[in-house]
């Protein structure tokens, strides 16, 4: 067992006291952020910093401090890609010494959209806004976070091709979910943790109905790990009726 | 050859793009100069001014002289114009690619072409990253601008490649402490061993990190940094 040492008393601020929305504009998003960081027993004077970032890009934000909330004239994301998928974090810090130490966080938090709604958990994240030069899409699989369909963001009416557009979903997406399930058959998760592959796999047992145990984790399961992959794209297929709505929508634009 | 400040175009920056493939590939060896001021490939983006065409020798030397030019109008946007550093990485490229032995040996794209998508990408850029943390870091910049302009350096790709990182002044400062020698202006010797106690690696891979946990590095100085580090780095703060 890993012992975790905690010397400094830092603690997690929990994701409900936390509000960030962004806000889609061009050439740059920013976003609004409300904090309820009441009742937590928190220096008053203690700094109050919010740092989006996208992979190796980072932003930070002074919001003033936990008495006396601030924000900032700007919150434009200069230097975030123009990426729907920004995550934050939250810290507050005691600044009374030289060290800046850290006693509340909130990580990895994900903004509310305001251009979107619902609250409909997504375990393929679409990424718009992606300059992909020819090639239509991508999946990647950033680190602990769910894998993501890039959208070549010169296509026109790309929004409405992935929504409503059947010939293009019924190419793109078994594409995509074939190399979700080779991503998730490489094993190193465990099934009752919150990965995003153990997420993946109650889908795929759940609702795609793919009940085969396979054990990721042995290479000598080589020919399982296949059929077991094909089987996922195959049912999802199925699921989702893609050849006869690839056909239906053939005949109607011919 | 002395001219205004431009940038290209799409056009300019995929004939730039197939220069670069064309002297890879020994079909060309040059830029040449008229492309530099072709109407159809670039846009002057200030008449007022003017740069140049000078062969640096000391990556410290280029970006200065860069940033002084420029710094009157070098706002956020500039600082992610694709066509503006991809156009001065072609007006300096006997700078940023030098010939060695009568042949240019050309590195990844995101070297000349700016990728303005993503900072992993943005950093690689041999002007527009180099430029953009001497504006940020000011002289704390120099362990960026030591060596030769063509080359990036390992320091640079291990301080660099995170923004977090990269324009952490007091992570900065830290590293500048410790592995920077004033008097000699270079970098200490040892520094980029991959492994040892306290090296550079180690610095930024395993010691910064660990203390993102609990510190927040951005809001101190590079002493109270250094004040952190355990035993292993004390040999560096007296090199």
């Amino acid at each position: 067992m890993i012992r975790k040492f905690n010397y400094t008393g830092r603690r997690k601020l929990k994701r409900q006291r936390v509000d960030i929305s962004v806000i889609n504009e061009r050439p740059y998003k920013s976003f609004t952020a409300t904090l309820d960081l009441k009742g937590l027993g928190l220096s008053d004077d203690a700094k109050v910093y919010i740092e989006p970032y996208h992979k190796s890009s980072f932003m930070r934000f002074p919001f003033g401090t936990v008495a006396i909330p601030q924000t900032p004239e700007s919150t434009i994301l200069t230097d975030i890609p123009s990426t729907s998928i920004i995550r934050f974090r939250v810290k507050v810090v005691d600044e009374t010494t030289k060290l800046g130490r850290i006693i509340r966080v909130a990580d990895k938090i994900k903004p509310k959209n305001l251009e979107e709604s619902g609250n409909r958990k997504s375990i393929l994240h679409i990424d718009w806004d992606k300059d992909l030069d020819q090639e239509i899409f991508r999946v990647t699989f950033p680190d602990n976070d769910y894998p993501r369909l890039e959208i070549n963001r010169r296509i026109e009416n790309a929004k409405e091709l992935v929504k409503s557009n059947d010939i293009f979903r019924s190419l793109v997406f078994p594409v995509a979910v074939r190399q979700v399930a080779e991503r998730i058959a490489i094993g190193g998760f465990n099934e009752e943790d919150d990965s995003w592959q153990s997420t993946w796999l109650k889908f795929i047992k759940g609702v795609l109905h793919v009940n085969i145990e396979v054990e990721f984790d042995d290479d000598n399961n080589e020919d399982e790990i296949n059929d077991w992959v094909e089987e996922v794209v195959s049912a999802f297929c199925r699921k989702n009726k893609f050849r006869i709505k690839f056909e239906q929508a053939i005949n109607k634009s011919k | 050859m002395i001219t205004q400040i431009r940038r290209f175009n799409e056009v300019g920056i995929e004939k730039f793009r197939t220069l670069l493939h064309q002297i890879d590939d020994n079909e060309t060896d040059d830029i040449p100069q008229s492309f530099l001021t072709d109407v159809y490939s670039c846009e002057i983006i200030r008449a007022d001014v003017s740069l140049e065409q000078k062969v640096f020798d000391s990556k410290e030397e280029m970006i200065k002289y860069l940033f002084n030019q420029i710094s009157t109008f070098l706002n956020t946007t500039l600082l992610y114009d694709k066509g503006m550093w991809t156009w001065l990485a072609a007006y300096y490229f006997d700078s940023i690619c030098p010939k060695k032995g009568g042949k240019r040996i050309i590195r990844e794209e995101s070297k000349y072409i700016l990728n303005p998508e993503e900072w992993n990408k943005y950093y690689r850029h041999l002007l527009a990253s180099p430029v953009r943390l001497y504006r940020d870091l000011g002289d704390w910049s120099k362990i960026y601008l030591y060596g030769k302009p063509d080359v990036p350096g390992d320091l640079f790709e291990q301080l660099a490649s995170r923004q977090e990182i990269a324009a952490c002044r007091g992570v900065i400062e830290a590293a500048t402490i410790l592995y920077w020698n004033e008097n000699d202006r270079r970098i200490k010797k040892g520094v980029r061993n991959k492994d040892g106690a306290g090296v550079l690696r180690r610095f930024v891979k395993a010691t910064v990190p660990q203390f993102q946990m609990t510190y927040d590095l951005n809001s101190m100085g590079g002493q109270d940094v250094i004040q952190l580090l355990p035993k292993e780095y004390d040999k560096w703060k007296t090199a």
